[in-house]
């Protein structure tokens, strides 16, 4: 019997299926971003198009039916309002077709959680570095079955950040990899450099670097940019590391997927001989196994969600989650 | 000058030593082989220079340890006595206003410490002293300041932080304007609780 889970919170389409732990299937469709960015409603009329085909493609490729299906969980925020909306209510449409419970997920412990599960590490220090997120995180006390943040961004997000100087750029496609491709055989240029004990700022460094771009060659500033900004992220995360006494370290979220960051990170654990782990780009995208996973654990020790409680919330904070599996 | 390794934080690695006699702490800041080398350069030789620079002024207005001796990645300043305020079972609200007016000189002469938290207070007998500066900087920037109080806020009970509040508002003439950037500050942060016991 396994648990299938949606992910809807941006442009991806997720579906994907958890069986004890074990990923069974990790199907999705990309809605094509534009210069434009993301329209919210018209990604989620994406969605909406193709929520069957991905739904149908996952149970394929697991090998099995509707009816091995015992529960499903949804994306229930942090996200885009209309996106998230497609997730649920397919969600909600099919577990009452297959009178099977519902399980609304937090998408930040939908990365974490899985990058711990396929890291191996007990108990790490988690870096969760996305478009709208940049936190450094962890179990501080096991009591309060919360996860703590040990440091985050004061204003943006690393990958928000990286896409916006993309743009400013004129790059194309708008966003990190294209940076990372355009900074290589860079040198440095000085930039401004913000941590305040674990917290950091990016928009100073992101004013600073747009500014220099018609003074210096774009792959000079490009390399600086993202140099200054995973340094203050890795500085920051090193601290986080040896306050919190934790043994290992995991990157996830979509920023996860950048060479140069888990090079930095991975140094930096091994500096004290601490673990290190980043997963499979697949579970750094937006995907719906994660969801899936977690949905899998709520189910298993014993989550009862209220009807009230199977909505959406675009602004779901990690640390208000409960997590029963501790 | 036998050196004993006693801590490694996260900069620095910190060794007690007898120097010319008298009881040591050296604070040195190891390499950082992840950064690039201008990143690195500056994280540890800017750094202990600005520290450096700073201790020796707070040192002479509040209480700090002493510098005695700085090279280009290392200070040796004097060793004090007592223990962590993070390590007692609570700081009291006694204390909490000894951190006040620590914080309150400090800020006085322009010096934000950058990481005010219990784990930086050494309570000895009826005396607090803060200690490593090793993310300080002067600034005159009211908000530059309100950082330091809300992480100080963060580290401390609600009636610690009301005693603590009193204080400082007593003893820095322009704490109105950063107690108000405070508001701001916490208003615009994402996680407004963060304080370990918060439940």
């Amino acid at each position: 019997m396994a648990v299938l889970g949606i992910e809807s919170s941006a442009h991806t389409f997720g579906v994907g299926i958890s069986e004890k732990g074990k990923i069974l299937a990790n199907a999705k469709e990309m809605y094509k971003i534009t210069d434009k960015g993301m329209i919210p409603s018209r990604v989620a009329e994406f969605h909406s198009n193709n929520a069957k085909a991905v739904i149908t493609d996952a149970l394929k490729s697991s090998g099995l039916s509707l009816g091995d299906i015992e529960a499903i969980s949804y994306t229930k925020g942090p996200g885009l309002g209309p996106c998230l909306r497609v997730g649920q209510l397919s969600a909600l449409t099919l577990g009452e077709k297959l009178s099977v419970p519902v399980y609304p997920v937090n998408h930040a412990i939908g990365h974490i959680q899985i990058t711990a599960h396929l890291s191996g590490i007990k108990d790490p220090l988690a870096i969760y570095v996305s478009g709208g997120n940049s936190q450094i995180l962890g179990i501080a006390d096991e009591g309060l079955k919360r996860y703590h943040i040990y440091g985050e961004t004061l204003d943006i997000g690393l990958g928000n950040m990286i896409d916006n100087f993309a743009r400013a750029a004129k790059l194309n496609p708008a966003w990190g990899s294209t940076v990372a491709k355009v900074a290589e055989g860079g040198s440095y240029l000085q930039m401004p450099y913000t941590v305040k004990g674990m917290d950091f700022t990016f928009t100073g460094l992101l004013t600073h670097a747009v500014k220099s771009l018609p003074h210096n060659s774009l792959r000079d500033v490009a390399y600086s940019l993202q140099e200054t900004a995973f340094s203050m992220v890795a500085e920051a995360s090193e601290r986080a590391l040896l306050l919190s006494g934790k043994r290992g370290a995991i990157l996830c979220g979509g920023v996860a997927q950048s060479k140069r960051l888990r090079e930095m990170l991975g140094a930096m654990s091994n500096s004290h001989g601490c673990g290190f782990f980043v997963a499979p780009d697949e579970y750094n995208a937006d995907n719906g196994a994660m969801i899936a996973y977690v949905g899998e654990l709520m189910h298993r020790h014993g989550a009862k969600p209220k009807n009230s409680e199977l909505g959406i919330k675009q602004r779901y904070r990690i640390d208000e989650v409960d997590l029963r599996w501790l | 000058m036998a050196l004993k390794k006693i801590s490694e934080g996260a900069e620095a690695d910190i060794y007690e030593l007898d120097f010319l006699g008298v009881p040591s702490i050296m604070k040195f800041r190891r390499r950082k082989s992840y950064l690039v080398p201008e990143i690195e350069e500056s994280l540890r030789f800017v750094r202990t220079k600005t520290e450096a620079r700073i201790l020796a002024k707070a040192s002479s207005i509040t209480n700090a340890p002493r510098p005695l001796f700085v090279s280009k990645y290392g200070i040796i300043m004097e060793k004090l006595q007592g223990i962590r305020a993070s390590e007692m079972h609570s700081l009291g609200s006694e204390s909490a206003s000894r951190a006040a007016s620590i914080l309150a000189s400090l800020h006085g002469a322009g010096i934000v410490h950058g990481d005010f938290t219990k784990a930086n207070l050494l309570a000895y007998e009826n005396r607090l002293y803060v200690i490593d500066f090793g993310l300080s900087f002067y600034s005159s920037s009211a908000e530059d300041m309100a950082f330091d109080v809300l992480l100080i806020k963060r580290s401390i009970s609600k009636d610690e932080y009301a005693s603590f509040r009193a204080e400082y508002a007593k003893s820095f003439d322009k704490a109105k304007e950063v107690l108000k950037k405070l508001d701001g500050i916490e208003r615009r942060g994402r996680y407004q609780n963060r304080s370990l016991d918060a439940k």
